[in-house]
């Protein structure tokens, strides 16, 4: 389990200590994960490859953030088939 | 001509079987050749490995990869390349394989790269021992990307495979404070020096898609994020007085089978 931030930091180290933990928390592992802050609103954007860590991002910052709320925006990948081609001459 | 499908930072972990499989299942008709750049897994285990060999098991075209940063993450990436091998899994570092494609030769050369920067904005072998360690890695791994892409220069059709990204073409997108950890030009020069028909790369997941080296040579960066697809299709070495036709027949038969 993450350790508690202090929630009185000011809001740019907030935000490098979660985009450090998302990146390092074996639960999630995502380097690509964008983190704002927003009053006490905590947006993550950004694509994670399962489920799993999608709702693993939300686990995480609710142990560092407890009383903060998160609005996660990162998409699962999930992705189609190429429908065309692309020549290279 | 060759048809090239690529894909880069699939992140393969434990909680990813048949996530992939079922998005690779035409791969055997649509390309003669799949070439995987790098961040094959989570974090460099062993089982994560076993899950990747598991999501390929069964297809016939040849796979060729390189491991990306994620792959060290455990210190265990020989165990990982062992498992990717007994899959069937070129895995390539600072190496080349020559692939027969219905009687013409693909070289791909491969190498994970590193950082460092690109120039007027890129560190130096020079001051603190962990900043020359930095920068020697980059030169060291550019330097067997370039070996390694000499070996396959006499192949019909050559492809240098990296991770990190040897342009700042493919980074457009990524905040540009983070460019020298993203990639750096040694891999570029060395593809360039050694010549290439296509640099194929991942690991800038916000990033562009299409780039090319100064000296000319077509760069892809093929991390999933960044193409939104399962993987992306490349078609490299038509004849030049119908490359367009060829290409465009063979993208038709896609559409088809994509349908």
């Amino acid at each position: 389990m993450a350790q508690a931030l202090d929630p009185q930091e000011p809001v740019d180290y907030i935000v490098g200590h979660l985009e450090e933990a998302l990146a390092c928390d074996e639960r999630v592992n995502e380097q690509g994960l964008h983190v704002t802050v927003h009053g006490r609103r905590i947006f993550v954007d950004g694509t994670v490859s399962t489920k799993e860590r999608h709702a693993a991002v939300a686990e995480i910052v609710a142990e560092l953030l407890p009383d903060w709320s998160l609005v996660n925006q990162a998409t699962v990948a999930d992705f189609p088939e190429p429908s065309d081609m692309e020549a290279l001459s | 001509m060759i048809r090239v499908a690529a894909v880069g930072d699939v992140h393969v972990g434990t909680d990813s079987h048949d996530t992939l499989r079922p998005h690779w299942a035409h791969l055997d008709d649509r390309a003669d050749l799949f070439l995987l750049a790098g961040d094959l897994t989570k974090r460099g285990l062993p089982e994560e490995a076993l899950v990747l060999a598991d999501e390929l098991r069964g297809l016939r075209v040849p796979v060729v990869a390189v491991l990306g940063n994620h792959d060290y993450e455990s210190d265990r990436e020989k165990e990982v390349v062992d498992i990717l091998a007994e899959a069937g899994v070129r895995v390539l570092e600072g190496t080349s394989v020559v692939i027969d494609v219905g009687g013409q030769t693909v070289g791909v050369a491969g190498a994970k790269g590193f950082g460092g920067g690109f120039p007027g904005a890129m560190g130096s072998d020079f001051g603190e021992p962990e900043m020359k360690a930095f920068m020697r890695h980059s030169r060291t791994v550019a330097d067997g990307l370039e070996a390694a892409l000499r070996e396959v220069r006499h192949c019909d059709t050559c492809i240098a495979l990296m991770h990190y990204s040897p342009v700042e073409g493919t980074l457009r997108g990524e905040r540009l404070e983070i460019w020298p950890f993203l990639g750096c030009y040694f891999l570029a020069e060395a593809v360039d020096r050694a010549g290439a028909d296509l640099a194929v790369h991942g690991h800038a997941h916000g990033g562009s898609e299409k780039g090319v080296t100064p000296g000319g040579v077509h760069v892809r960066n093929v991390a999933q994020p960044v193409l939104r697809m399962a993987y992306t299709l490349l078609c490299l070495g038509a004849p030049a007085d119908d490359s367009e036709l060829g290409c465009a027949a063979e993208a038709d038969a896609v559409q088809e089978a994509a349908r």
